[in-house]
This record gives structure tokens, C-alpha cells and sequence, in this order.
């Protein structure tokens, strides 16, 4: 759908298209400093378009501090660089909505999607939460956990199958901010505040990508990697000439992503020895042309207000590369905020291996107030696809016989399930 | 690097020099050079910048077993509006 | 500001807790001329009261005792970077307290009198003048104590700065240090005992906030204090809106904003612990209390809260001085949530009663002994709780 939609930006009519977030709106409008940093005013650009970084916020219709990049674009809507301070809005209405459940499942991805199935199946009622527009999680990003095409297949086929469940509940835009131990767990949706009161908690709420630390690493043009699969999404680009600097194998299949959108990729830049990177997708992006310089990093980026050039090091020997865009990949981490609220627990302690991830447990955990709290997929500790469907489906299992007792055929469900882990964690 | 430009907390601006001055200032773990420098506070709320963060105070501090600053909720921006729907009637006891 | 190397095997004073009552104490015990002094605090610099609160100061409460200590604290506030030669980031803004109801305004044109009549220039304005200083309050405010010499202050900041000056004059700040033990000799103190070893001395001050009691305990002291939480909220960063500090008497919840642009706000009264981790209920009911006040903020989006603990006497206020049944005791809490503001004056007129054994007007209401003797100090601007027990202070041997 490409309908376009006229909305006003400082006062300046521009278009969108339907299905544009008002980020991706201005972005293909050529926008490329969104804010200015609070202390050094530096200019800023979208980075993670996800929701998360702080660097697309704007006033929309009058409210302050707005998340471009998570607000839908609507034919009118308004909107403001300038910071401004709240102010009374006419029609606003907060409202509050109690929801019962024996499981509420954080996070609609393929790990939350699993084990909501699992817990529905064996009887449990369900409410998912999750906080995009749809289900999918990294099922909808390229190569996050499959190909764009099988991802999305996948994704539309749980969520088929959960939706013709009579027992679960799903919310979207319903993004979880705290479990409060003898407390609900509460989720906003929209200007809805959502309890959800449950006996048992699982955790499936993915990873954060890391940036990776270079002078100059706040210019607009540098992308975070699933930022700029986000743009690819929508038809955008993250530039014409982009850098791609990574030091995990997600980034070499951007890279591959980029060059089937017809970027051109001036480099690509791996900071780990080749030895530990995948070899398939070394070699799809080595047929290109684009074959990945190993051991190598990003030492700046140039440019007044955007990326300008790219200076590569490898070693103390340093290559300037021409480039309008820096597509970064420094690996995810756990997105363990959720299991270290809850639990108060969430140690962060480095690992010897790279990546370096914050520890989180593991399996069902008893808070001290008594919560049941089971963190599966990404969030427990990053994985591929395979795993995630197999550690939701043993918390869905697992939640059903906590609450409902044993039985026999759940039993042995579970067995099935568990005979696929090593240690502990599917693998 | 030139840690003047290498930004660790982006919402804040602070930089890898920043938290090196902080660290010789005194302020050698993460839940003090947080406070000192404001990293990590900012509106991500750490999602982008706590590794980073942490990852660097081990590096000056030259030791690995660091937690990461404590987590407080809400874990994502929550209007005052949205919040405040969640209150229950409440006695309000004379003063 | 801190100090590695291990315990030494005698002080001349150990000061327990390191917040801004032990910080500033250390500092004026320094300044006095007292060396080897060392202050020990269990976790890190200000984790706990004092870096937890909202960092207001103000000196306009409701009885003689309280409005002349405050005052003379707060008039050291104005003066504190001067003095300790580094930033405290204390921003002398101006304090209003509301009143939305016309019996609480009753009680202020009361305290305003006895505010003034001792020298606070404080005054009491109706509804109209608070709107035109801060136009977000809301309409129904009936009117206001506003003292424009309050204001607020960076908490954190404004103990660094003790602690680094109490540093530079020879004090011994040691953080993850836990005391684990007080020894009592022939009824004096004369060691003690910590996770890093053990101490001499012969001056032990419990500074230890809503821990009082627990350390006074080691001493074979009963505090009469009960310990009670406190939660705070933080919103985005906005552009200057709110001008002063502005506390809800009536509603007990409090709104400033920091020089970064984020509203601080938060409920001024407390419930009984819940231990640090942050509560629903006290989310909700402190946003619907400030949406009360700031109607206009609902968009407003909160980042982060936390909890505190404070210990609280059953008259609210401060335990302050030697205790009879251990000679080389002295206490330094019971604070009550007002031992931010009452760091200078609490820090100097203690470090003269412990070395010159002077006993100032100021300090002297807030006396250990003054409990047992039934010589509440309360304050009639605050709630004032219904004491439980005998509120003394009991020698359990």
C-alpha cells in the first residue's frame, strides 16, 4: 500500500505513505537530523528505529517527546522538532483495563509466540503482550532468525494459530514496563494502562542491538544494523554509499541485504578474526564483491552534520572511505530489564567470549514475592530460531503443569521438549 | 581513540573521556559513575548504552565482575496520564 | 573522595554511614581540628536516603524548634559552596508549599507569624499569586507558603562535596565497609568490628539512617524510630517549566524540576517498607496526586522511580547528640526524610557538642533524652503520627 498521506513537519506540508511511521515519513523526505543532543547540541539522527534510542523524539499533535519511529503516520498529523513542555490536550483520556490470566506472555516473537501456543494448548488462559503493531518480533527483520520471506511466513502461521484460540488474549501496542511482584504486570497501550494479573510470568522479550564505540558515533547516517532493515522494509535506504562495520555474523547478512537493495557497500568491516565468522555468509558477500575485511574496525566517522567519510583501521593502518552511511552491528544483548526488575537480580557480568551479554536466569525462577517468572529466547541469552521455539514451548508446557498439576500427556510433551536441550539450553 | 567524540550515552552526551575523568575523580564503580556522569539516565533508559557503559568502567577499572547499575521501572516511557489510571481510591487521612 | 587502603587499627571518631549527615559531621570534626577520623558507609557514596531523595531545602515549618534549626541550615546552604570551596549545586529557586483547602491556609497564616517573628521571610499568598509564578498549577490551589530562600539541591553532588572536602582535611571515607559490631566496655565504647576488620576508638556516631537502629543495637541502645519508604519519580527532560519547588501539603506529594529539564516528584509522606523495590500502588497514586496539582502533565512520560528509607522518630524529628547509657555514643538520625536539609547545621552543631561538649539552643531540642522525658518536638506542618510505644531511648544493658 502506497496511498500518500500529507502531514505537516515545522510547519512545512510534506508526504508520507500509509504504513510509514512518521520517522520513516520524514526520513524519505530527506530528514536526517532529527534532535539535537541536551548538553553538546550535536545533531541527531534516527539510529535504531525501534523504539528505543531517544534520538527521533518530536512533538505530534502537541505531545511532547513522541517516538517517531513508533507513531503512525495519519493525513494531518503535526509535527514538531521543538522540545515542548506538556500541556492540557482536549480529548485525552486515560483509561484503565484488568485482564485475568493463568500465564501472561511478555514479548510476541517466535519465543513468546511458542509459548503462548504451548500454554493454550495444554489449557492455560493466555494473554500476550506485545508491544509492536503485529506479532513477529525478529521474525519480521531479514535474516534476524530466517530469511525475510520464511520469517514472515512463520510469524503469520502462529499467529494464525494463536488467534483461532479461544484462550488467548493478544494485545498489541501493549509494551510491558514493569512486573510488580505482588503487583500486576502493567503494559501501556496507547493511553491504556493494561494490568494483567497472571500466576505465571514468561519473559520472551528478545534483545537490543549494541552499538559499536567510534569518534564521531552519534552523526546522523550511522544505522544500527536492524535499523536499517527497518528503511530496506519500506523501500528506503540507509544511503548510497554505506560502510557496514559489524563484529557478529548478523551484520555480513545486512551487508548481503544491502547490496540486493542496490546499495553500493564501500566495505565491509569485521572486527573479529575470519575464523569466526560464517563462512556461508562470508561467501554470499565475497561472489558480490564485497568480501568482508577481518580484524578491522571503525576509527571515526567525518561529516558536519552527517557522515561524510569512514576511516577503517586495521591495525594502526587506517583507510578513509568516501560514504554518506555507517551500518553498525555490535552484536544484541538480552533484553533483560523485565527479569532484572522482577527479580531484582540480573547481574551484569562479562564473559571471556565475545559477545559479552548480561547474565539472567534461566528456566523458571520463584521471585520473593512469589512470582513465577520463565525467561526464554533472546532475553534469556542470544540464540537462533530453532531454540526460541523450543524454550517457549517448554515454558508454555512448563507454566501448565505449575498451575495445573501434572498430567501425564503435558509430562511427556515436556520430556519431548527438554530432550532437545544440552546443559539446560536448547542449542 | 579521541574519547572526546566517542559517546558511550548518546541521551546524555557522555563520552569515553567523560567517564575516564570521572573515573580519576573517584568514582571507580558503575552505580557512582553513573551518578557523576548521568550516563546511563537518559531516555533509552540504558537499552543502548549499559553495556557499553559497564564494558568501559571494567576496562578502567581493570577488573570484570561488575554489575550493571540497578534496574528501575518503567522499562519504557510511561505518561503521567496512563500511570495515574492505575491508582485505587485511596484514604486520604486529615492532616 | 575515597580512601583504599585498609582500616587502621584506631581512629579518633568512626562516623557509621556515610550520607550527607556523616559527611558533613566528618567535615566539621575536621575543621574543629580533630584528627584520624574515619567514616564508613556499607555500600557505595549516597546509596542510601541521601541519594535517593528529591533534594529539597526549605527552612518553613510549623513550630519554634524546627523553623529556627532549619533556618540556620538552610542559610548555610546558601553559603556551602564557598565554604567547602566545590559546587553543591544548590539552586536557591524558591520553596512554595500549597494549601488546597481553606482550614490548611488557616494553619498557615499561623506559621507564617511564628515564621517571621523568627526572621524567616517567608509569606503567605492566595491562589492567584501562585498561579501567576507557576502558571501550571492547577486552579483550584487556594494558596501558598512561599519562601523564596528554599530551594533545592543536587543530592548527590552536595555529598561528594562534603565528602571530598572532609577528604582533603585528612577524613577517611571508606565505602563497602559493613559494620558488623560494636564493642562496649565497662559502659564506653572502645572498638569496632567491620567487614574489613576491626577498629579502636572511643567516639562511635551513628549515622547510619534507616540502619540507625540496627547499629544502634550493637551498642546495646533501642532506637524509638521505625523505618519507613519513600518513593520518587522521574519524567523525560522538558524545556523550564516549573520555576520553584513545589510541595502539596494537603495531598503530601512534592514537584521540581532539574536543571536537565526532568520533573522530580513524589509523594512527602511514606508507608511502611516494602524494601527497595519500587511499588505499584505508590506509582499510581503519586502520578494521579501530581496530576492534581499539574493537570496539564498527564503526556508527561515518567523514566524511571526508585525507593528510599528513612528512619523516623515519633515526633519526626532528629535524634541528635550523646547517649547517656554509653558514654562516646552519639547519635546523628531519626532525620525523618529532613536530613538533607539539616546536613549543615546538623554537622556543625554536632561536631561541637562531641568535642566541646557545647550544647547550642539549636541542637538542643532534638536531644536524645528528650523523648523519654516526653518532650515531643513535632511540627504542625507535618502529619504528626500517633506514637506508638514509649518513645525513649532504652539500654538493653
Amino acid at each position: 500500500m502506497s496511498e500518500p498521506l500529507a502531514f505537516v513537519f515545522d510547519g512545512r506540508a510534506l508526504q508520507g505513505r500509509a504504513g510509514d511511521s512518521v520517522a520513516t515519513a520524514l526520513y524519505s523526505a530527506g530528514l536526517r537530523a532529527f534532535s539535537h543532543s541536551p548538553k553538546l547540541r550535536r545533531p541527531r539522527g534516527p539510529l535504531c528505529l525501534a523504539g528505543r534510542c531517544g534520538n527521533c523524539l518530536m512533538t505530534v499533535d502537541g505531545r511532547p517527546n513522541q517516538r517517531t519511529c513508533r507513531t503512525d503516520l495519519r493525513a494531518g498529523i503535526a509535527v514538531e522538532s521543538e522540545r515542548r513542555s506538556p500541556a492540557a490536550r482536549s480529548g485525552a483520556a486515560f483509561t484503565r483495563v484488568t485482564r485475568h490470566a493463568d500465564v501472561v506472555v511478555i514479548g510476541g516473537g517466535p519465543a513468546g509466540m511458542s509459548a503462548a501456543l504451548a500454554a493454550a494448548r495444554a489449557g492455560l488462559e493466555v494473554t500476550l503482550l506485545e508491544a509492536d503493531g503485529a506479532l513477529g518480533g525478529g521474525l519480521a527483520l531479514e535474516g534476524a532468525m530466517a530469511t525475510t520471506a520464511e520469517g514472515r511466513d512463520l510469524a503469520r502461521a502462529l499467529a494464525l494459530e494463536l488467534g483461532a484460540l479461544g484462550n488467548v488474549h493478544i494485545a498489541l501496542g501493549a509494551e510491558c514496563f514493569a512486573c510488580y511482584g505482588t503487583g500486576p504486570v502493567c503494559a501501556r497501550q496507547g493511553d491504556t494502562l493494561l494490568e494483567v494479573d497472571a500466576r505465571a510470568v514468561i519473559v520472551a522479550t528478545g534483545a537490543h542491538e549494541q552499538p559499536l564505540l567510534f569518534e564521531n558515533n552519534d552523526l546522523p547516517g550511522v544505522f544500527l544494523s536492524t535499523a536499517a532493515l527497518r528503511l530496506l522494509d519500506r523501500g528506503l535506504r540507509p544511503g548510497a554509499r554505506v560502510v557496514v562495520a559489524t563484529v557478529a555474523d548478523f551484520g555480513l547478512t545486512v551487508a548481503s541485504a544491502l547490496l540486493e537493495a542496490g546499495v553500493q557497500i564501500r566495505a565491509v568491516v569485521d572486527g573479529r578474526e575470519e575464523a569466526h565468522a560464517s563462512g556461508p555468509e562470508v561467501g554470499r558477500l565475497r561472489a558480490r564483491g564485497a568480501g568482508p575485511m577481518f580484524g578491522a574496525r571503525v576509527a571515526r566517522a567525518d561529516g558536519t552534520s552527517a557522515v561524510e567519510a569512514v576511516t577503517v583501521a586495521v591495525g594502526s593502518v587506517e583507510h578513509r572511505h568516501e560514504a554518506d552511511a555507517l551500518v553498525t552491528c555490535g552484536g544484541f544483548r538480552p533484553a533483560g530489564e523485565l527479569c532484572a526488575q522482577a527479580t531484582g537480580a540480573g547481574e551484569f557480568v562479562l564473559e571471556t567470549a565475545t559477545p559479552p551479554s548480561i547474565a539472567t536466569p534461566p528456566g523458571f525462577v520463584t521471585t520473593a514475592d512469589g512470582t513465577r517468572l520463565f525467561v526464554v529466547g533472546n532475553a534469556a541469552s542470544i540464540g537462533d530460531l530453532r531454540r526460541a521455539q523450543r524454550e517457549g514451548t517448554i515454558a508454555g508446557i512448563e507454566a501448565a503443569l505449575a498451575l495445573r498439576g501434572p498430567a501425564p500427556a503435558v509430562q511427556a510433551q515436556l520430556d519431548e521438549q527438554r530432550a532437545g536441550l544440552v546443559d539446560g539450553r536448547a542449542r | 581513540m579521541n574519547g572526546e567524540t566517542v559517546f558511550v550515552c548518546l541521551c546524555e552526551d557522555v563520552t569515553l573521556a567523560d567517564l575516564a575523568r570521572g573515573f580519576a575523580a573517584g568514582f571507580r564503580e558503575p552505580e557512582t559513575l553513573k551518578r557523576y556522569t548521568g550516563a546511563c539516565t537518559g531516555a533509552c533508559q540504558g537499552k543502548l548504552c549499559v553495556q557499553a557503559f559497564v564494558e568501559s568502567v571494567a576496562a578502567l577499572a581493570g577488573r570484570a565482575d561488575l554489575r550493571r547499575p540497578s534496574v528501575r521501572p518503567p522499562l519504557s516511557p510511561v505518561p503521567l496520564g496512563v500511570l495515574a489510571a492505575g491508582a485505587r481510591d485511596l484514604e486520604t487521612p486529615a492532616c | 573522595m575515597l580512601t583504599e587502603a585498609p582500616l587502621r587499627p584506631q581512629y579518633e571518631a568512626v562516623i557509621i554511614g556515610a550520607g550527607c549527615q556523616g559527611a558533613a559531621l566528618a567535615y566539621h570534626l575536621a575543621r574543629e581540628g580533630l584528627r584520624d577520623i574515619a567514616v564508613l558507609d556499607r555500600s557505595y557514596l549516597g546509596s542510601g536516603a541521601t541519594g535517593r531523595n528529591a533534594g529539597s531545602i526549605r527552612n518553613t515549618y510549623g513550630s519554634a524548634e524546627w523553623i529556627r534549626f532549619f533556618d540556620a541550615s538552610t542559610r548555610l546552604w546558601h553559603g556551602l559552596a564557598d565554604e567547602l570551596g566545590a559546587d553543591v549545586s544548590f539552586s536557591p529557586r524558591g520553596h512554595l508549599l500549597l494549601a488546597l483547602r481553606d482550614d490548611t491556609l488557616e494553619l498557615f497564616r499561623r506559621c507564617v507569624a511564628l515564621q517571621n517573628s523568627l526572621g524567616v521571610h517567608s509569606r503567605l499568598i492566595d491562589g492567584a499569586e501562585v498561579r501567576a509564578m507557576e502558571p501550571a498549577i492547577t486552579p483550584a490551589v487556594r494558596g501558598a507558603i512561599f519562601e523564596p530562600a528554599g530551594g533545592m539541591v543536587k543530592h548527590d553532588v552536595a555529598l561528594w562535596a562534603y565528602a571530598a572536602a572532609a577528604h582533603r582535611r585528612g577524613v577517611e571515607i571508606h565505602s563497602h565497609t559493613e559494620v558488623t559490631g560494636i564493642t562496649v566496655e565497662r559502659g564506653r565504647v572502645s572498638a569496632v568490628q567491620t567487614s574489613r576488620g576491626e577498629t579502636r576508638t572511643a567516639r562511635v556516631i551513628d549515622a547510619a539512617g534507616a540502619h540507625g537502629a540496627a547499629v544502634a543495637r550493637m551498642a546495646g541502645i533501642e532506637l524509638p524510630v521505625t523505618v519507613h519508604s519513600f518513593e520518587k519519580l522521574v519524567t523525560e527532560a522538558f524545556p523550564p517549566t516549573v520555576h520553584r519547588v513545589v510541595v502539596s501539603r494537603d495531598t503530601k506529594v512534592s514537584l521540581s524540576q532539574t536543571a536537565r529539564g526532568e520533573f522530580v516528584f513524589g509523594s512527602t509522606e511514606t508507608s511502611p517498607p516494602v524494601g527497595l523495590r519500587s511499588t505499584y500502588d505508590f506509582a499510581a497514586a503519586s502520578a494521579r496526586k501530581i496530576l492534581e496539582i499539574f493537570p496539564g502533565f498527564a503526556d508527561a512520560g515518567v523514566l524511571r522511580q526508585w525507593t528510599g528509607l528513612i528512619d523516623m522518630t515519633p515526633d519526626h524529628a532528629p535524634l541528635l547528640g550523646a547517649v547517656d547509657q554509653v558514654e562516646g555514643f552519639f547519635l546523628d538520625c531519626g532525620w525523618g526524610g529532613h536530613g538533607l536539609t539539616g546536613a549543615p547545621a546538623g554537622g556543625a552543631l554536632l561536631a561541637r557538642l562531641i568535642l566541646h561538649g557545647e550544647r547550642s539552643p539549636l541542637i538542643e531540642p532534638f536531644d536524645v533524652a528528650r523523648l523519654a522525658a516526653g518532650r515531643l518536638v513535632g511540627d504542625s506542618l507535618l502529619t504528626v503520627r500517633e506514637p506508638g510505644k514509649d518513645p525513649h531511648v532504652v539500654a538493653s544493658r
